[in-house]
């Protein structure tokens, strides 16, 4: 917790959070060419997207030129990243479990698609046991179904396409 | 009679509201999922309001409003006893509350704290609603006065507020503005009618959706950042066991003129822009550090460095509702998720409300007293119990998160390109966490964006692209006057300074 020299350095988060920046601004900041600028007094349609994008790249621009040094001392917490295969399993598993709902809840069913979601999530937490995920999975899906498509009366398909 | 309302003819109408049986009934289901969800590690509020908000939709408009506004002090409430018992703040403002609050548990005396703040937050929120009952229609009011150059000085007042109170850096905290508006920016361009940033795809003409961009940011990569820290650490939290719930008489001597002192700082800087709950504790402990005899002693378990901070956190959550009702305006991310539950049931929020739904309005503000009520009375005796839940395992509690959020979701607009984008939006919510950014001045500013944008138009066209509009106008002026101020507070910052006093171990 000393705010010395060598602290500042380990945090590389300035790094892809600047090029995240500028990238953007600049990605947007070409999408936006198209829009008319207009004139101070009467602005069109472009001139903020223009100037926030802008604003954005020189914030990135900022952001790695400090280099990190933006960041209290006393926030720079020490503790050792987790190793990188074991967050791609997290971020992996969580997000294409959310995809493989959105893309199974149409053909599929509101129950099957809960179960694959939750099904495939739950590699997501190591030291799950299978079974313990499918069970897991099972009791979401009834109550998904209970909840949303009975009790809540939303419009959302239960049955797989052919059953319907 | 208060600028033309009739104060007490509005909290008997609003009581009526808040009294009949349904209300009295979401009043309480919101009041206890959000202390389960305050209680739970890894939700705060603001995530709990966004995953949520979608099955409100099926409610009368004032029910809907009541079951979140009960969500919201209920999750305030939730995250004060795990700040108490076991220093584990659920939100940013119960952070101050650990540091005495957990000293008293560890003299033996957590059970005291809980009721000193649990009755010093039923203190500040009776204050609260009466003070919101006669002040909203002063600020309605004022309104009338407020041109476009006002508006667009307000709302850059909250973006600038939210930068000063945002964790960490400064620079970050403006970048994730920039982010937010440029977000915000996206579909049909009121004026002109150009689709901007819309990529092709109809959902996107009328702007980014708000539910998956909060349910993204907030929920799911809360979801990822809480599954990759439990790799680090599976251990469950040591709970000391509680004592007694009944302060004893000297304690609550000293607890009473503190909880004045708090409540009475809540109010008003519950009303600033960006301000809240958050500033209002911060600025409540500072303020009894300074006057009391002993100031060396807190952080060692002062009754005063527990009430103080609890009344000020909400009464400042109660009157941060008012830019919200009068102006239209939100002053903090929960309250842009109330806008968007507002917007969707077609009320729109600003000073016509009270005059065009006075149901709603007063309902709303009787509902938060009969839920603070309902907390201290149905809650405090269930402590045992909210405490048990932190023995949940995680393992079983985010697959839950998970699918209510995600299943919720589609169930806004019966369209899956939502929750591709959730999914989108969890990742980029990831990313910033790991990149050290908060995302509550993101959510504000695209909140704010549309309107800034509109309003910041329509001053220059009546000013003839003159900047000096901004200051010509007083209230305008005043504004940017402390919005200046607030910037120079960045290079002074004692407030920085403060906060990692209180987050340091």
């Amino acid at each position: 917790m000393q705010p010395d020299q060598t602290v500042v350095e380990r945090d590389g988060s300035h790094l892809p959070l600047g090029i995240f920046c500028v990238l953007l601004g600049t990605a947007a900041l070409w999408v936006a060419q198209d829009y008319d600028t207009g004139t101070f007094i009467s602005m069109g349609p472009g001139f903020f997207p223009k100037a926030v994008s802008g604003l954005l790249i020189l914030m990135g621009i900022v952001i790695l030129l400090l280099r990190g040094r933006d960041r209290p001392a006393a926030e720079q917490d020490a503790r050792d990243t987790p190793p990188l295969a074991a967050s791609l399993r997290i971020i992996g598993s969580v997000t294409a479990s959310i995809i493989v709902f959105a893309a199974a809840l149409m053909p599929l069913g509101l129950p099957f698609s809960t179960f694959v979601m939750v099904a495939i999530a739950g590699l997501g937490h190591s030291g799950s046991r299978p079974s313990t995920i499918l069970l897991t999975a099972a009791a979401l899906a009834i109550l998904a179904t209970v909840l949303f498509a009975w009790l809540l009366g939303l419009q959302i398909p239960v049955l797989p396409e052919g059953l319907r | 009679m208060i600028g033309g309302v009739d104060v007490f003819g509005g909290i008997a109408l609003g009581l009526g509201v808040a009294l009949t049986p349904m209300n009295i009934f979401f009043c309480l289901a919101g009041c206890l999922i959000g202390t389960l969800v305050g209680v739970l590690p890894g939700l705060g509020p603001t995530a709990t309001i966004a995953i949520l908000l979608p099955m409100t939709f099926g409610l009368p408009p004032e029910t809907g409003l009541i079951t979140l506004s009960g969500i919201y002090y209920g999750a305030q409430y939730g995250g004060s006893t795990t700040s108490i018992l076991l220093r584990l703040p659920g939100e940013a403002s119960s952070v101050v509350t650990a540091l005495d609050g957990h000293a008293m548990t560890r003299n033996g005396r957590g059970g005291a704290a809980l009721t000193i703040a649990a009755l010093a937050s039923f203190f500040a929120g009776t204050v609260a609603t009466f003070f919101m009952a006669a002040f909203a229609p002063i600020m309605a009011a004022a309104v009338l006065k407020f041109g476009a150059p006002e508006y667009f000085m307000l709302m850059f007042l909250g973006l600038i507020t939210s930068v000063v109170l945002a964790q960490g850096s400064a620079v970050r905290a403006i970048a994730m503005i920039f982010l937010g508006l440029l977000l915000g920016l996206a579909g049909t361009d009121i004026n002109s009618g150009q689709y901007r940033y819309d990529f092709g795809f109809m959902e996107l003409l009328s702007g980014v959706p708000f539910v998956p961009l909060v349910v993204g940011l907030f929920g799911v990569a809360d979801i990822l950042v809480t599954l990759e820290n439990a790799i680090r650490d599976e251990k469950p939290p040591t709970l000391n066991p509680i004592s007694s719930l009944w302060p004893t008489r000297k304690e609550l001597t000293r607890a009473a003129p503190a909880t004045v002192r708090g409540s009475l700082i809540g109010l008003f800087l519950g009303l600033l822009p960006g301000g809240g709950a958050l500033l209002s504790s911060f600025m409540a402990y500072t303020a009894e550090k300074r006057i009391s005899k002993t100031p060396q002693k807190f952080g060692t378990g002062m009754v005063e460095g527990v009430a103080g901070p609890e009344a000020a956190n909400n009464s400042g959550a109660q009157t941060a509702f008012l830019p919200l009702l009068t102006l239209g305006i939100p002053s903090n991310a929960i309250m842009a998720l109330m806008v968007g539950a507002m917007m969707t049931h077609g009320i729109v929020p600003g000073p016509r409300i009270m005059s065009g739904q006075p149901e709603l309005f007063w309902g709303l503000i009787a509902s938060m007293w009969v839920g603070n009520l309902m907390l201290l009375v149905i809650n405090l005796p269930l402590v045992g119990i909210w405490v048990q839940l932190l023995k949940i395992r995680y393992q079983f509690l985010f697959p839950t998160i998970l699918t209510v959020s995600i299943v919720g979701i589609y169930g806004v607009e019966f369209t899956t390109f939502d929750v591709y984008l959730t999914a989108i939006f969890g990742l980029l919510g990831y990313f910033l966490h790991k990149w050290r950014c908060e995302p509550a001045p993101l959510i504000l500013a695209f909140v704010l964006g549309p309107m800034m944008e509109e309003y910041f138009r329509r001053s220059m066209l009546v000013a003839r692209g003159d900047l000096m509009i901004f200051v010509h106008h007083p209230i305008s002026l005043a504004m940017l006057v402390v919005t200046a101020l607030l910037l120079l507070s960045i290079c002074f910052p004692f407030i920085q300074k403060f906060r990692q006093k209180a987050f340091a171990e």
